[in-house]
């Protein structure tokens, strides 16, 4: 029972707080210096295998989602939790329970304190005190004692920056939060749509499983535009969204940094390229039996006849490079052979030999494509675009965490709680005694320039009652 | 008036302004280390002339954009952060000292801008965008924050190296231990807020761009190790009375890693920021 006692108190110690932000530090760096998530045989390839397999199991190939990164996050968590929970009610109770009057209301242990003496012939100080006092500080303030010969002013400013460690470490659990609701709750995909193409579902990042979106989304436009000197300027997708049943829902851009939000998904501009569309004159050796037909890469098509065989272009070139050292074993007189799409037949025990397919000349080799005889009649290049697609319900936590976290700061750091008394007390017919004193709660250093200009501000007003002045 | 001849020029007064607060120092003159105060703010308003120069002809070139999007823009714009908060600061000291050792900064850190491309570019797709902007500017005031007080940790070692009220020339002519040590930790108490909302408003962006506010390269996770530092600094500091020589050794710790966070990063790791070599 000691033991868990010990336990707990450590947990809630800020030495832990200290000791785990270092150790975190640490431990993101080792991240910064090993390169991130590559293969095994990659570790090998660049430490040696040994060293290789030591990154591998202490898990340093992909530290932030570690075991040890993980609890180290964790006990931060709890850390945090543990140590405000025990501090905050005090200071809630403490801030509750207000201010005493001090016994000596002379103040004379204070740091920032300053007496004038007044002259008070006219009654008059004693009501526009209270008004002056508001004026100075903005704020009306409190009467602690109203005796017959001496009174006590208090005033108190920004109370509420003794809750800035708690505003600023309930946003950190809230940033947590949101990381981990995202991770659980939340997908990373992507999606290839070729320009006048719609699709359905994205591809998850990780797994590769197909997600479906529960809408559809169509790429009517992929725009790319340069500047004079050949950077980069835009990358545009102009895309329209599509209910289940297609009808159109709505028009809408995708580009860099100006993301499109649908149903909870966003899709974000990511990259782009070419496809290709090739048109192809089959025909049937034996038979002459002939087809034309218009493919993409990766999607098989019908040959002709009746046996429903199935060829699919694999690749394709707008000009196909041989390399130089092949060129002397083949007839081809050049490396540049222009258009050329590589097909493969789909068999029954699985892929045939893949094969080129030249536009120019026609293919005359009777060897290649077996049954049947290609033509490369023409082809179009289409444009696609590539998005990133991701849904992350942890987010609007996280920027919410953000907010908490800066606004816990700013009253943490840069705004105090001040206290400040006024009290007079009448030592003559024509004579009152005034002491000023204030304290910063948090910054005294930092309270004290503070104190010299609102008690100056307090001389000013008083002027017509000070002695001799 | 070409604004990379400005800068050249600003680069000489803060020199000029060094080399009179180093005459201030060795002399114990007044005069040097006024003019030394006069040459630091000439050379502050050169170098915001330049910057806003550099601003209106990125316009002029049909690419208008706030001239914090490369390496040689935001050096330019650390050392003027630097050079201003100084400023801001200096008025509040009883001593000059402090000049002695920002000044080679300000002046290293302009005169490396000299060895980059100083070319205007127009910005590419990832970099258009109003979070870039505020991610940078908060962040570099941030980090002219944390330079200014590695100075005053700086001068508070020095300060206490010897036998404290030996009477030597650093003990006579620097402000009293305990007000370095203020100064140092109100910097970073100023430089802190300002590093997060850097990190946030990065955060923010990659968001809009990538559709990750957070993917552990390089550049961030070095963000996060500097605000790390920090806050170790600030909580062994206020809940647990770490000062003195403790809490200065740890400012010089995070004023390095700022550094490398800044140039390390871009210099020897690769990452999504790699961009910013340019
Ligand atoms: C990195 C995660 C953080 C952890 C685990 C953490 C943890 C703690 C703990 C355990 C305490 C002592 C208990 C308390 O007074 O509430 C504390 C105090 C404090 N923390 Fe944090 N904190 C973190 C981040 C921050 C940040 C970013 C700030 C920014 C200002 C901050 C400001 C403070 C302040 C001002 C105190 C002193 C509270 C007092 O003395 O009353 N903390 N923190």
């Amino acid at each position: 029972m000691r033991l868990f006692d010990t336990l707990i108190q450590k947990l809630a110690g800020i030495r832990l707080t200290i000791l785990l932000c270092i150790l975190l530090a640490l431990v993101s760096l080792i991240g910064t210096l090993i390169p991130q998530n590559l293969s095994d045989t990659q570790y090998a390839d660049s430490y040696g295998p040994r060293a290789a397999r030591v990154i591998v199991s202490l898990g340093f190939g992909d530290i932030y989602h570690s075991i040890g990164f993980v609890s180290l996050l964790s006990l931060l968590a709890m850390n945090l939790l543990a140590c405000s929970g025990k501090r905050f009610p005090n200071v809630w109770h403490a801030l509750r329970r207000g201010h005493p009057v001090p016994a000596d209301r002379k103040f004379k242990s204070w740091k920032n304190r300053e007496t004038l003496v007044l002259s008070a012939a006219g009654e008059d100080l004693e009501d526009r005190l209270e008004e002056i006092v508001s004026r100075v500080f903005g704020k009306s303030p409190e009467q602690k004692v109203c005796e017959e010969d001496e009174r006590v002013l208090f005033i108190e400013r920004r109370r509420y920056a003794r809750y800035g460690p708690y505003v600023a470490h309930l946003g950190i659990l809230i940033i947590l939060l949101g990381g981990v609701t995202g991770i659980f709750f939340g997908f990373k995909g992507s999606l290839t749509l070729p320009e006048g193409q719609e699709a359905s579902a994205a591809w998850a990042r990780k797994t590769g499983e197909s997600i479906p979106l529960g809408f559809r989304i169509r790429c009517d436009r992929f725009i790319f535009l340069q500047y004079p000197s050949g950077a980069p300027k835009e990358y545009r997708s102009e895309v329209s969204l599509l209910d289940e049943e297609g009808t159109k829902v709505m028009e809408a851009e995708i580009r860099v940094n100006h993301p499109l939000t649908y149903q909870g998904i966003t899709f974000y501009q990511s990259n782009y390229g070419k496809v290709f569309e090739t048109t192809l004159r089959v025909r049937d050796r034996e038979n002459g039996q002939e087809t034309v037909v218009t493919t993409e890469l990766n999607r098989p098509f019908l040959l002709p006849g009746d046996q429903g065989m199935r060829a699919m272009a694999v690749a394709f070139q707008e000009d196909l490079r041989i390399p130089a050292e092949m060129v002397r074993r083949t007839s081809f007189s050049g490396t540049s052979l222009g258009p050329a799409v590589r097909l493969v037949t789909l068999e029954e025990k699985g892929f045939g030999r893949p094969f080129w397919i030249l536009k120019n000349p026609p293919e005359s080799d009777p060897t290649k494509g077996g049954d049947y005889h290609f033509v490369l009649e023409g082809y179009r290049s289409i444009s696609y675009t590539g998005l990133q697609v991701a849904r992350d319900p942890g987010a609007p936590l996280v920027w919410a965490g953000c907010i908490l976290l800066l606004l816990g700061f700013l009253m943490a750091l840069l705004l105090d709680h001040e206290i400040f008394w006024i009290s007079t007390k009448r030592q003559g017919p024509k004579k009152v005694a005034l002491t000023l004193a204030g304290r910063g709660i948090r910054h005294p250093a930092v309270y004290h320039s503070r104190f010299e200009r609102q008690t100056a501000r307090l001389r000013k007003e008083l002027a017509p009652w000070v002695k001799g002045g | 008036m070409k604004e990379s001849t400005l800068i050249g020029l600003s680069t000489f007064i803060y020199l000029a302004s060094w080399v009179s607060y180093l005459v201030h120092a060795a002399f114990r003159r007044k005069g040097p280390g006024v003019a030394g105060d006069v040459l630091a703010v000439c050379g502050l308003l050169v170098q915001t002339f330049a910057i806003g120069l550099r601003w209106w002809e990125s316009h002029q070139l049909g690419i208008g954009h706030a001239p914090l999007s490369n390496l040689y823009e935001s050096m330019v714009f650390f050392s003027w952060t630097m050079a201003l908060t100084y400023l801001l600061v200096v008025r509040r000291l009883e001593t000059r000292l402090l000049g002695a050792f920002v000044m080679p900064l300000v002046c290293f850190s302009l005169a490396s801008t000299s060895l980059m491309n100083q070319q205007i570019q127009p910005l590419v797709p990832a970099l258009q965008s109003n979070w870039l902007t505020a991610h940078v500017f908060t962040c570099f005031l941030g980090y002219a924050a944390f330079a200014i007080a590695f100075c005053f940790s700086l001068l508070y070692l020095l300060k206490t190296r010897g036998t404290p009220g030996s009477g030597g020339y650093l003990d006579r002519n620097l402000p009293g231990a305990e007000l370095l040590d203020e100064f140092s930790y109100r910097m970073i108490a100023v430089g802190f807020p300002l590093l997060s909302l850097g990190i946030i408003t990065g955060a923010a962006w990659a968001n809009s761009a990538w559709g990750t506010y957070w993917s552990w390269d390089p550049k961030e996770t070095w963000s996060l190790i500097v605000w790390l530092i920090y806050a170790a600094y600030l909580h062994a500091r206020i809940a647990r009375g770490w000062k003195g020589k403790r809490s200065a050794w740890l400012s010089l710790i995070g004023f390095a890693a700022t550094l490398f966070c800044y140039l390390g990063v871009n210099l020897l790791l690769s990452g999504l920021h790699s961009y910013a070599t340019g």
